[in-house]
Protein backbone atom coordinates (compact mmCIF):
# COMPACT_ATOMS: atom_id res chain seq x y z
CA UNK A 1 0.00 0.00 0.00
CA UNK A 2 2.76 2.33 1.06
CA UNK A 3 4.47 1.73 -2.21
CA UNK A 4 1.24 2.27 -4.17
CA UNK A 5 1.25 5.60 -3.07
CA UNK A 6 4.28 6.83 -3.27
CA UNK A 7 4.00 5.63 -6.99
CA UNK A 8 0.70 7.96 -6.99
CA UNK A 9 2.96 11.11 -5.60
CA UNK A 10 5.80 10.41 -7.96
CA UNK A 11 3.01 10.26 -11.00
CA UNK A 12 1.46 13.30 -9.71
CA UNK A 13 4.31 15.56 -9.44
CA UNK A 14 5.75 14.41 -12.90
CA UNK A 15 2.46 15.40 -14.06
CA UNK A 16 2.54 18.85 -12.58
CA UNK A 17 6.43 19.27 -13.88
CA UNK A 18 5.44 18.21 -17.48
CA UNK A 19 2.36 20.76 -17.20
CA UNK A 20 4.97 23.54 -15.64
CA UNK A 21 7.24 22.95 -18.26
CA UNK A 22 4.78 23.52 -21.00
CA UNK A 23 3.47 26.99 -22.68
CA UNK A 24 0.60 28.23 -21.04
CA UNK A 25 -2.15 27.57 -23.11
CA UNK A 26 -4.03 31.40 -24.61
CA UNK A 27 -7.63 30.27 -24.58
CA UNK A 28 -8.28 33.61 -25.34
CA UNK A 29 -11.09 34.71 -27.99
CA UNK A 30 -10.26 36.47 -31.23
CA UNK A 31 -11.38 39.81 -31.58
CA UNK A 32 -14.97 39.84 -32.22
CA UNK A 33 -15.99 40.61 -35.68
CA UNK A 34 -17.70 43.56 -34.38
CA UNK A 35 -14.34 45.59 -32.84
CA UNK A 36 -12.49 44.56 -36.01
CA UNK A 37 -15.65 46.53 -38.23
CA UNK A 38 -14.93 49.64 -35.68
CA UNK A 39 -11.37 49.86 -36.51
CA UNK A 40 -12.00 49.27 -40.27
CA UNK A 41 -14.23 52.56 -39.72
CA UNK A 42 -11.47 54.62 -38.57
CA UNK A 43 -8.99 53.72 -41.10
CA UNK A 44 -11.73 54.49 -43.84
CA UNK A 45 -12.44 57.75 -41.93
CA UNK A 46 -8.49 59.03 -43.06
CA UNK A 47 -9.03 57.55 -46.02
CA UNK A 48 -11.02 57.74 -48.91
CA UNK A 49 -12.18 54.69 -51.04
CA UNK A 50 -9.95 53.55 -52.99
CA UNK A 51 -10.45 53.84 -57.31
CA UNK A 52 -8.49 52.39 -59.84
CA UNK A 53 -8.77 54.25 -63.40
CA UNK A 54 -8.31 52.14 -66.46
CA UNK A 55 -7.92 53.40 -70.13
CA UNK A 56 -10.15 50.41 -71.23
CA UNK A 57 -13.05 48.89 -70.51
CA UNK A 58 -11.68 45.26 -71.02
CA UNK A 59 -9.80 44.74 -67.92
CA UNK A 60 -8.46 42.18 -65.66
CA UNK A 61 -8.58 41.90 -61.79
CA UNK A 62 -6.42 38.35 -60.32
CA UNK A 63 -8.20 36.87 -57.40
CA UNK A 64 -6.45 34.43 -55.18
CA UNK A 65 -6.99 32.98 -51.45
CA UNK A 66 -5.41 31.00 -48.57
CA UNK A 67 -1.72 31.98 -48.98
CA UNK A 68 -0.71 30.77 -46.14
CA UNK A 69 2.51 32.51 -45.84
CA UNK A 70 5.10 30.75 -43.50
CA UNK A 71 6.80 30.68 -47.58
CA UNK A 72 5.47 32.91 -50.03
CA UNK A 73 7.13 30.87 -53.49
CA UNK A 74 3.77 30.66 -54.71
CA UNK A 75 2.49 34.19 -54.19
CA UNK A 76 5.15 35.77 -55.41
CA UNK A 77 4.32 33.58 -58.35
CA UNK A 78 1.23 34.85 -58.84
CA UNK A 79 2.07 38.60 -58.62
CA UNK A 80 4.74 38.20 -61.34
CA UNK A 81 1.97 36.84 -63.47
CA UNK A 82 -0.32 39.66 -62.56
CA UNK A 83 2.15 42.29 -63.58
CA UNK A 84 3.08 40.78 -66.55
CA UNK A 85 -0.16 40.44 -68.02
CA UNK A 86 -0.74 43.92 -67.19
CA UNK A 87 -3.60 43.07 -64.50
CA UNK A 88 -5.34 46.59 -63.06
CA UNK A 89 -5.75 45.01 -59.15
CA UNK A 90 -5.00 42.11 -57.37
CA UNK A 91 -7.36 40.56 -54.53
CA UNK A 92 -6.59 38.27 -52.07
CA UNK A 93 -9.27 36.40 -49.87
CA UNK A 94 -8.22 35.70 -46.52
CA UNK A 95 -5.86 33.24 -45.14
CA UNK A 96 -2.69 35.42 -45.80
CA UNK A 97 -0.57 33.74 -43.12
CA UNK A 98 -0.75 30.43 -41.31
CA UNK A 99 -1.54 33.19 -38.31
CA UNK A 100 2.40 33.05 -36.67
CA UNK A 101 3.62 36.54 -35.86
CA UNK A 102 6.33 36.07 -37.95
CA UNK A 103 4.32 35.39 -40.87
CA UNK A 104 2.78 38.72 -41.60
CA UNK A 105 6.31 40.74 -42.52
CA UNK A 106 6.55 37.83 -44.54
CA UNK A 107 3.32 38.14 -46.42
CA UNK A 108 4.13 41.90 -46.51
CA UNK A 109 7.63 41.51 -48.02
CA UNK A 110 5.52 39.98 -51.05
CA UNK A 111 3.07 42.53 -51.46
CA UNK A 112 4.05 44.85 -54.89
CA UNK A 113 4.08 48.74 -54.51
CA UNK A 114 1.05 50.14 -54.78
CA UNK A 115 2.37 51.98 -58.52
CA UNK A 116 3.13 48.62 -60.03
CA UNK A 117 0.03 46.79 -58.95
CA UNK A 118 -2.58 47.87 -56.03
CA UNK A 119 -3.33 44.69 -54.26
CA UNK A 120 -6.36 44.45 -51.96
CA UNK A 121 -6.41 42.10 -48.91
CA UNK A 122 -9.28 40.37 -46.39
CA UNK A 123 -8.62 38.19 -43.57
CA UNK A 124 -8.87 34.99 -42.87
CA UNK A 125 -9.40 32.34 -39.86
CA UNK A 126 -5.94 31.51 -40.05
CA UNK A 127 -4.78 35.32 -40.20
CA UNK A 128 -7.00 35.98 -36.72
CA UNK A 129 -6.68 33.31 -34.80
CA UNK A 130 -4.52 34.57 -32.13
CA UNK A 131 -5.61 37.14 -29.99
CA UNK A 132 -2.13 39.33 -31.38
CA UNK A 133 -3.62 38.38 -35.27
CA UNK A 134 -6.55 41.31 -36.15
CA UNK A 135 -3.57 44.25 -34.22
CA UNK A 136 -1.07 42.80 -36.44
CA UNK A 137 -3.07 42.41 -39.51
CA UNK A 138 -4.41 46.02 -39.04
CA UNK A 139 -1.43 47.82 -38.59
CA UNK A 140 0.07 46.29 -41.67
CA UNK A 141 -2.65 45.96 -44.27
CA UNK A 142 -5.57 48.25 -42.94
CA UNK A 143 -9.37 47.78 -42.72
CA UNK A 144 -11.02 44.27 -43.45
CA UNK A 145 -14.28 45.69 -44.56
CA UNK A 146 -14.01 48.47 -47.63
CA UNK A 147 -14.21 48.64 -51.32
CA UNK A 148 -12.69 49.88 -53.70
CA UNK A 149 -13.90 51.07 -57.55
CA UNK A 150 -12.59 50.59 -61.34
CA UNK A 151 -13.52 53.31 -63.62
CA UNK A 152 -13.49 52.87 -67.42
CA UNK A 153 -13.87 55.20 -69.90
CA UNK A 154 -17.38 53.91 -69.49
CA UNK A 155 -18.55 52.67 -66.30
CA UNK A 156 -17.53 52.29 -62.90
CA UNK A 157 -17.31 48.83 -61.26
CA UNK A 158 -17.60 47.85 -57.32
CA UNK A 159 -15.64 45.63 -55.49
CA UNK A 160 -16.18 45.18 -52.12
CA UNK A 161 -14.35 43.40 -49.65
CA UNK A 162 -16.21 41.72 -46.17
CA UNK A 163 -14.58 40.57 -43.20
CA UNK A 164 -15.77 36.97 -42.37
CA UNK A 165 -12.51 35.52 -40.94
CA UNK A 166 -14.43 34.66 -37.51
CA UNK A 167 -17.33 32.95 -39.36
CA UNK A 168 -19.66 35.62 -39.18
CA UNK A 169 -20.03 39.05 -40.58
CA UNK A 170 -21.14 40.65 -37.24
CA UNK A 171 -24.51 42.72 -36.96
CA UNK A 172 -22.34 45.85 -37.80
CA UNK A 173 -20.66 44.75 -40.48
CA UNK A 174 -23.64 43.54 -42.19
CA UNK A 175 -25.91 47.07 -41.69
CA UNK A 176 -22.59 48.88 -43.48
CA UNK A 177 -23.27 46.32 -46.41
CA UNK A 178 -26.29 46.62 -46.44
CA UNK A 179 -25.86 50.55 -46.58
CA UNK A 180 -23.14 50.44 -49.25
CA UNK A 181 -25.22 48.55 -51.21
CA UNK A 182 -28.48 50.80 -51.00
CA UNK A 183 -26.76 53.43 -51.61
CA UNK A 184 -23.68 53.29 -53.96
CA UNK A 185 -24.87 49.85 -55.95
CA UNK A 186 -26.87 51.77 -58.46
CA UNK A 187 -24.03 53.75 -59.62
CA UNK A 188 -21.81 50.95 -60.73
CA UNK A 189 -22.20 48.66 -63.36
CA UNK A 190 -20.84 45.72 -61.87
CA UNK A 191 -20.40 44.58 -57.87
CA UNK A 192 -18.52 42.02 -57.08
CA UNK A 193 -17.57 40.95 -53.30
CA UNK A 194 -14.97 39.07 -52.28
CA UNK A 195 -14.24 37.51 -48.31
CA UNK A 196 -12.67 34.64 -46.99
CA UNK A 197 -15.29 32.09 -46.00
CA UNK A 198 -17.30 30.62 -48.52
CA UNK A 199 -21.08 30.93 -48.61
CA UNK A 200 -22.81 27.82 -50.44
CA UNK A 201 -21.69 24.42 -48.63
CA UNK A 202 -21.01 23.01 -52.42
CA UNK A 203 -19.50 19.93 -50.78
CA UNK A 204 -18.47 18.29 -47.47
CA UNK A 205 -15.90 19.64 -45.39
CA UNK A 206 -15.14 20.45 -41.65
CA UNK A 207 -14.96 23.84 -42.20
CA UNK A 208 -17.14 26.73 -41.16
CA UNK A 209 -19.57 28.41 -43.80
CA UNK A 210 -21.98 31.50 -42.67
CA UNK A 211 -24.73 30.34 -40.07
CA UNK A 212 -28.17 29.45 -42.04
CA UNK A 213 -29.60 32.67 -40.80
CA UNK A 214 -27.10 34.97 -41.83
CA UNK A 215 -26.26 33.14 -45.12
CA UNK A 216 -30.09 33.93 -46.02
CA UNK A 217 -29.98 37.96 -45.08
CA UNK A 218 -27.09 37.91 -47.74
CA UNK A 219 -28.28 35.78 -50.37
CA UNK A 220 -31.48 37.89 -50.00
CA UNK A 221 -29.32 41.62 -50.08
CA UNK A 222 -27.04 40.32 -52.69
CA UNK A 223 -30.19 39.16 -54.94
CA UNK A 224 -31.95 42.51 -54.48
CA UNK A 225 -28.85 44.72 -55.07
CA UNK A 226 -27.77 42.37 -57.73
CA UNK A 227 -24.36 41.48 -56.90
CA UNK A 228 -22.99 39.83 -59.85
CA UNK A 229 -19.98 37.55 -58.01
CA UNK A 230 -19.18 36.52 -54.50
CA UNK A 231 -15.56 35.28 -54.62
CA UNK A 232 -14.41 33.31 -52.00
CA UNK A 233 -11.68 31.48 -50.17
CA UNK A 234 -11.51 29.01 -47.55
CA UNK A 235 -11.89 25.38 -49.18
CA UNK A 236 -9.05 25.08 -50.95
CA UNK A 237 -10.95 23.45 -54.08
CA UNK A 238 -12.39 26.01 -56.80
CA UNK A 239 -15.92 25.96 -57.49
CA UNK A 240 -18.37 28.43 -59.16
CA UNK A 241 -22.51 28.04 -58.67
CA UNK A 242 -25.01 30.39 -59.83
CA UNK A 243 -27.60 30.78 -57.42
CA UNK A 244 -30.35 33.47 -58.19
CA UNK A 245 -28.22 36.20 -59.92
CA UNK A 246 -25.50 36.13 -57.77
CA UNK A 247 -22.18 33.72 -59.13
CA UNK A 248 -20.64 31.62 -55.66
CA UNK A 249 -16.77 31.51 -56.64
CA UNK A 250 -14.36 29.76 -54.65
CA UNK A 251 -11.09 30.48 -55.68
CA UNK A 252 -8.31 27.32 -55.02
CA UNK A 253 -5.27 27.98 -52.54
CA UNK A 254 -1.91 29.38 -53.60
CA UNK A 255 -0.45 28.06 -50.39
CA UNK A 256 3.27 26.36 -51.51
CA UNK A 257 1.81 23.21 -49.45
CA UNK A 258 -1.14 22.82 -51.54
CA UNK A 259 -0.95 20.27 -54.52
CA UNK A 260 -2.68 21.94 -56.88
CA UNK A 261 -2.60 25.64 -56.16
CA UNK A 262 -4.40 27.86 -58.35
CA UNK A 263 -5.85 31.49 -58.97
CA UNK A 264 -8.53 33.27 -60.94
CA UNK A 265 -8.35 35.62 -63.52
CA UNK A 266 -11.56 38.04 -63.77
CA UNK A 267 -11.81 39.72 -67.09
CA UNK A 268 -14.42 42.55 -67.75
CA UNK A 269 -14.66 42.80 -71.21
CA UNK A 270 -17.43 45.23 -72.23
CA UNK A 271 -19.04 44.88 -68.67
CA UNK A 272 -19.09 41.17 -69.17
CA UNK A 273 -17.50 38.91 -66.76
CA UNK A 274 -15.47 36.11 -67.86
CA UNK A 275 -13.57 34.28 -64.85
CA UNK A 276 -11.07 31.43 -65.39
CA UNK A 277 -9.56 29.13 -62.90
CA UNK A 278 -5.08 28.72 -63.66
CA UNK A 279 -3.15 26.42 -62.59
CA UNK A 280 0.37 27.33 -61.47
CA UNK B 1 -31.40 45.69 -66.71
CA UNK B 2 -35.06 44.98 -66.02
CA UNK B 3 -34.50 45.26 -62.05
CA UNK B 4 -32.42 48.61 -60.75
CA UNK B 5 -29.94 47.32 -57.72
CA UNK B 6 -32.05 47.57 -55.10
CA UNK B 7 -35.30 47.38 -56.26
CA UNK B 8 -37.40 45.72 -53.97
CA UNK B 9 -39.71 43.01 -55.20
CA UNK B 10 -43.30 43.81 -56.04
CA UNK B 11 -44.84 40.29 -55.84
CA UNK B 12 -46.06 39.17 -52.36
CA UNK B 13 -43.47 36.92 -50.88
CA UNK B 14 -44.77 32.95 -51.45
CA UNK B 15 -45.14 32.36 -47.81
CA UNK B 16 -47.39 35.58 -47.28
CA UNK B 17 -48.84 34.66 -50.62
CA UNK B 18 -52.79 34.42 -49.00
CA UNK B 19 -53.60 31.20 -51.06
CA UNK B 20 -49.94 29.74 -49.57
CA UNK B 21 -50.59 30.33 -45.86
CA UNK B 22 -53.96 29.09 -45.85
CA UNK B 23 -53.02 26.09 -47.52
CA UNK B 24 -49.71 25.63 -44.57
CA UNK B 25 -52.90 26.87 -42.23
CA UNK B 26 -55.47 24.41 -43.07
CA UNK B 27 -52.86 21.26 -43.75
CA UNK B 28 -51.66 21.92 -40.08
CA UNK B 29 -55.41 23.03 -38.72
CA UNK B 30 -56.74 19.36 -40.59
CA UNK B 31 -53.71 17.51 -38.68
CA UNK B 32 -54.59 19.08 -35.67
CA UNK B 33 -58.44 18.08 -35.50
CA UNK B 34 -57.57 14.74 -36.45
CA UNK B 35 -55.18 14.83 -34.04
CA UNK B 36 -57.30 16.81 -31.25
CA UNK B 37 -60.72 14.90 -32.13
CA UNK B 38 -59.80 11.14 -32.77
CA UNK B 39 -61.28 8.75 -30.79
CA UNK B 40 -59.14 6.44 -30.98
CA UNK B 41 -56.10 8.00 -29.99
CA UNK B 42 -54.17 6.46 -27.36
CA UNK B 43 -52.28 10.01 -26.73
CA UNK B 44 -52.74 13.14 -28.25
CA UNK B 45 -50.83 15.77 -27.45
CA UNK B 46 -49.67 19.71 -28.01
CA UNK B 47 -46.66 21.97 -27.30
CA UNK B 48 -46.49 25.74 -27.09
CA UNK B 49 -43.91 27.91 -26.95
CA UNK B 50 -42.38 31.33 -27.85
CA UNK B 51 -38.35 32.02 -28.62
CA UNK B 52 -37.20 35.55 -28.02
CA UNK B 53 -33.35 36.28 -29.11
CA UNK B 54 -31.11 38.27 -30.89
CA UNK B 55 -28.57 37.38 -33.73
CA UNK B 56 -25.86 38.89 -35.71
CA UNK B 57 -28.19 38.58 -38.99
CA UNK B 58 -31.61 39.74 -36.88
CA UNK B 59 -31.05 43.42 -36.75
CA UNK B 60 -32.96 43.93 -33.60
CA UNK B 61 -34.79 41.22 -30.94
CA UNK B 62 -36.96 38.69 -32.76
CA UNK B 63 -39.86 36.91 -31.29
CA UNK B 64 -41.12 33.77 -32.53
CA UNK B 65 -44.20 31.62 -31.14
CA UNK B 66 -44.63 27.74 -32.53
CA UNK B 67 -47.34 25.35 -31.70
CA UNK B 68 -47.07 21.52 -32.52
CA UNK B 69 -49.54 18.62 -32.11
CA UNK B 70 -48.43 15.29 -31.84
CA UNK B 71 -50.62 11.80 -31.32
CA UNK B 72 -49.26 8.78 -30.17
CA UNK B 73 -50.43 5.79 -31.12
CA UNK B 74 -48.43 2.71 -29.81
CA UNK B 75 -44.95 2.72 -30.36
CA UNK B 76 -45.79 5.70 -33.24
CA UNK B 77 -45.67 9.07 -33.45
CA UNK B 78 -46.61 11.73 -35.39
CA UNK B 79 -46.38 15.82 -34.98
CA UNK B 80 -47.17 18.71 -36.75
CA UNK B 81 -46.68 22.04 -36.04
CA UNK B 82 -46.40 25.65 -37.44
CA UNK B 83 -44.11 28.80 -36.60
CA UNK B 84 -45.64 32.52 -36.19
CA UNK B 85 -42.96 35.27 -36.72
CA UNK B 86 -44.50 37.78 -34.06
CA UNK B 87 -41.59 40.32 -34.39
CA UNK B 88 -38.75 40.45 -36.96
CA UNK B 89 -36.91 42.37 -39.53
CA UNK B 90 -38.05 40.15 -42.59
CA UNK B 91 -40.19 37.10 -42.15
CA UNK B 92 -43.63 37.06 -42.84
CA UNK B 93 -45.59 36.27 -40.07
CA UNK B 94 -46.61 31.65 -40.85
CA UNK B 95 -42.54 31.34 -41.31
CA UNK B 96 -42.77 27.72 -40.70
CA UNK B 97 -44.41 24.72 -40.87
CA UNK B 98 -42.97 21.09 -40.21
CA UNK B 99 -44.01 17.34 -39.43
CA UNK B 100 -42.58 14.27 -38.46
CA UNK B 101 -43.21 10.92 -37.60
CA UNK B 102 -41.37 8.37 -35.19
CA UNK B 103 -41.13 4.97 -33.88
CA UNK B 104 -39.66 3.70 -30.73
CA UNK B 105 -37.44 0.75 -30.58
CA UNK B 106 -35.38 -1.32 -28.09
CA UNK B 107 -32.39 -2.80 -28.97
CA UNK B 108 -30.26 -4.16 -26.14
CA UNK B 109 -32.25 -2.73 -23.43
CA UNK B 110 -31.54 0.76 -24.86
CA UNK B 111 -34.70 2.53 -26.27
CA UNK B 112 -34.07 4.61 -28.90
CA UNK B 113 -36.48 6.51 -31.58
CA UNK B 114 -36.19 6.81 -35.22
CA UNK B 115 -37.19 10.07 -36.98
CA UNK B 116 -38.18 11.21 -40.77
CA UNK B 117 -39.20 14.74 -40.54
CA UNK B 118 -39.86 17.31 -43.28
CA UNK B 119 -39.59 21.17 -42.95
CA UNK B 120 -40.36 24.24 -44.56
CA UNK B 121 -39.34 27.77 -43.72
CA UNK B 122 -39.63 31.21 -45.17
CA UNK B 123 -35.79 32.25 -44.64
CA UNK B 124 -36.74 35.63 -46.10
CA UNK B 125 -39.17 37.43 -48.32
CA UNK B 126 -37.51 36.13 -51.31
CA UNK B 127 -36.14 32.96 -50.30
CA UNK B 128 -37.16 29.61 -48.42
CA UNK B 129 -35.80 26.98 -46.78
CA UNK B 130 -36.71 22.95 -47.26
CA UNK B 131 -35.31 20.25 -44.67
CA UNK B 132 -35.76 16.90 -44.89
CA UNK B 133 -34.39 13.86 -42.96
CA UNK B 134 -33.84 11.52 -40.55
CA UNK B 135 -32.83 10.94 -37.21
CA UNK B 136 -32.37 8.83 -34.18
CA UNK B 137 -32.05 9.70 -30.73
CA UNK B 138 -31.36 7.75 -27.55
CA UNK B 139 -31.78 8.63 -24.09
CA UNK B 140 -29.54 6.44 -21.17
CA UNK B 141 -30.23 7.69 -17.72
CA UNK B 142 -29.12 11.06 -17.73
CA UNK B 143 -27.35 11.46 -20.99
CA UNK B 144 -29.47 11.84 -24.37
CA UNK B 145 -27.78 11.85 -27.74
CA UNK B 146 -29.15 12.17 -31.20
CA UNK B 147 -27.78 11.86 -34.45
CA UNK B 148 -28.99 12.38 -38.33
CA UNK B 149 -28.97 13.88 -41.72
CA UNK B 150 -30.74 16.45 -43.36
CA UNK B 151 -31.45 17.37 -46.68
CA UNK B 152 -31.97 20.86 -47.50
CA UNK B 153 -32.55 23.64 -50.28
CA UNK B 154 -32.42 27.18 -50.38
CA UNK B 155 -35.24 28.25 -52.93
CA UNK B 156 -36.11 31.68 -54.36
CA UNK B 157 -40.15 32.29 -54.52
CA UNK B 158 -41.76 32.00 -57.34
CA UNK B 159 -42.49 35.92 -56.98
CA UNK B 160 -38.79 36.48 -56.64
CA UNK B 161 -37.97 34.16 -59.40
CA UNK B 162 -40.16 36.71 -62.31
CA UNK B 163 -39.17 39.56 -60.23
CA UNK B 164 -35.39 39.72 -60.61
CA UNK B 165 -35.35 37.35 -63.99
CA UNK B 166 -34.04 34.14 -62.33
CA UNK B 167 -32.76 31.31 -64.26
CA UNK B 168 -35.05 27.94 -63.33
CA UNK B 169 -31.89 26.05 -62.56
CA UNK B 170 -30.29 28.90 -60.94
CA UNK B 171 -33.53 29.15 -58.32
CA UNK B 172 -31.99 26.43 -56.07
CA UNK B 173 -29.76 25.32 -53.99
CA UNK B 174 -29.48 21.98 -52.61
CA UNK B 175 -27.76 21.04 -49.56
CA UNK B 176 -26.98 16.96 -49.44
CA UNK B 177 -26.59 14.67 -45.89
CA UNK B 178 -25.89 17.40 -43.76
CA UNK B 179 -25.07 15.80 -40.10
CA UNK B 180 -27.59 17.15 -36.92
CA UNK B 181 -26.49 15.95 -33.70
CA UNK B 182 -27.42 16.69 -30.19
CA UNK B 183 -25.50 15.13 -26.90
CA UNK B 184 -27.05 16.32 -23.78
CA UNK B 185 -26.58 15.39 -20.03
CA UNK B 186 -29.25 16.13 -17.31
CA UNK B 187 -29.04 16.36 -13.98
CA UNK B 188 -31.50 14.07 -12.88
CA UNK B 189 -33.56 10.97 -14.51
CA UNK B 190 -36.09 11.45 -17.58
CA UNK B 191 -39.22 11.04 -15.39
CA UNK B 192 -38.18 12.65 -12.42
CA UNK B 193 -40.31 16.06 -11.60
CA UNK B 194 -38.04 18.49 -12.13
CA UNK B 195 -34.51 18.57 -14.56
CA UNK B 196 -31.70 20.48 -15.99
CA UNK B 197 -29.39 19.92 -18.60
CA UNK B 198 -26.67 21.11 -21.02
CA UNK B 199 -26.67 20.20 -24.33
CA UNK B 200 -24.86 20.69 -27.73
CA UNK B 201 -26.75 20.56 -30.70
CA UNK B 202 -27.18 21.80 -33.98
CA UNK B 203 -31.08 21.86 -34.55
CA UNK B 204 -34.24 22.87 -33.06
CA UNK B 205 -37.61 22.22 -34.03
CA UNK B 206 -37.70 25.19 -36.90
CA UNK B 207 -33.93 25.21 -37.76
CA UNK B 208 -30.96 23.11 -38.69
CA UNK B 209 -27.66 24.95 -38.48
CA UNK B 210 -24.79 23.57 -40.33
CA UNK B 211 -22.84 20.74 -38.60
CA UNK B 212 -19.67 23.33 -38.28
CA UNK B 213 -21.92 25.60 -36.02
CA UNK B 214 -22.88 23.94 -33.01
CA UNK B 215 -24.87 25.94 -30.47
CA UNK B 216 -24.82 25.39 -26.72
CA UNK B 217 -28.25 24.75 -25.00
CA UNK B 218 -29.26 24.60 -21.22
CA UNK B 219 -32.52 23.67 -20.31
CA UNK B 220 -34.71 23.48 -17.11
CA UNK B 221 -38.08 21.71 -16.90
CA UNK B 222 -40.65 21.45 -14.28
CA UNK B 223 -43.51 18.98 -14.24
CA UNK B 224 -46.27 20.35 -12.07
CA UNK B 225 -48.37 16.94 -13.24
CA UNK B 226 -47.76 13.65 -15.25
CA UNK B 227 -49.60 15.54 -18.37
CA UNK B 228 -48.18 18.97 -18.07
CA UNK B 229 -44.28 20.06 -18.79
CA UNK B 230 -43.11 23.73 -18.09
CA UNK B 231 -39.76 24.00 -19.80
CA UNK B 232 -37.53 27.37 -20.20
CA UNK B 233 -34.18 27.07 -22.65
CA UNK B 234 -30.99 29.17 -23.10
CA UNK B 235 -29.16 29.00 -26.34
CA UNK B 236 -26.05 30.45 -27.25
CA UNK B 237 -25.05 30.31 -30.78
CA UNK B 238 -21.64 30.37 -32.17
CA UNK B 239 -19.81 31.41 -35.72
CA UNK B 240 -17.21 29.85 -36.92
CA UNK B 241 -15.87 27.01 -33.78
CA UNK B 242 -14.24 24.75 -35.98
CA UNK B 243 -12.39 27.78 -37.92
CA UNK B 244 -9.80 27.79 -34.85
CA UNK B 245 -11.36 31.39 -35.35
CA UNK B 246 -14.92 31.79 -32.83
CA UNK B 247 -17.18 34.69 -32.80
CA UNK B 248 -20.57 35.30 -30.99
CA UNK B 249 -23.26 35.11 -32.90
CA UNK B 250 -26.55 35.26 -30.96
CA UNK B 251 -28.88 33.87 -27.47
CA UNK B 252 -32.41 32.86 -27.58
CA UNK B 253 -34.79 32.12 -24.58
CA UNK B 254 -37.30 29.84 -25.02
CA UNK B 255 -40.51 29.12 -22.92
CA UNK B 256 -42.52 26.44 -23.62
CA UNK B 257 -45.23 24.34 -21.76
CA UNK B 258 -46.46 21.05 -23.41
CA UNK B 259 -49.79 18.71 -22.44
CA UNK B 260 -50.37 15.12 -22.69
CA UNK B 261 -54.12 14.84 -22.93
Amino acid sequence: MELLMKNRWMLLTAILATMASCEPIDFSLPEPADLRFEDSRTWSAKKSSDEITVQSDDYSVIFMADSHVGTSHNLDSVFSIAKSTNASAVCIAGDLTQGDKNDFPLFAQSIPDEKEIPTFLTPGNHDLWSDEGWKDYFELFGPSSYYFTVRTPVAVDMFISIDSGTGTLGSKQLEWLEDILQNERSGCRRCIIFTHNDFLRVRHAEISNPLVEELSVLIDLFTRYHVDMLIAGHDHIPSEELFGITDYVIVGSISDNDEDPNYMQLRLENGNLRNEFVNL
Amino acid sequence: MKNAPGHKTKNEPEINNPTCSVRNFRITVTFLFLIVSSGLMAQPGLEIYADAGKNNASGSLFIKSAALANYEFGKNKIETGFQIDLKNNSHPLFSGYNINASREHSFRGYLFHMQGFYTRTSSSEILRETNWGALLDMRHKRFEMAIGTNFRTYAFKSGAISEYSIKREASKFHENFNMMYSIGYSLKPADDGWNAGLAITNFDSFIIEQGVNPAVRLRGLYKPGRQVCLYAEAWYLTAGFLNMSMNHFGFLLKTGISWNF
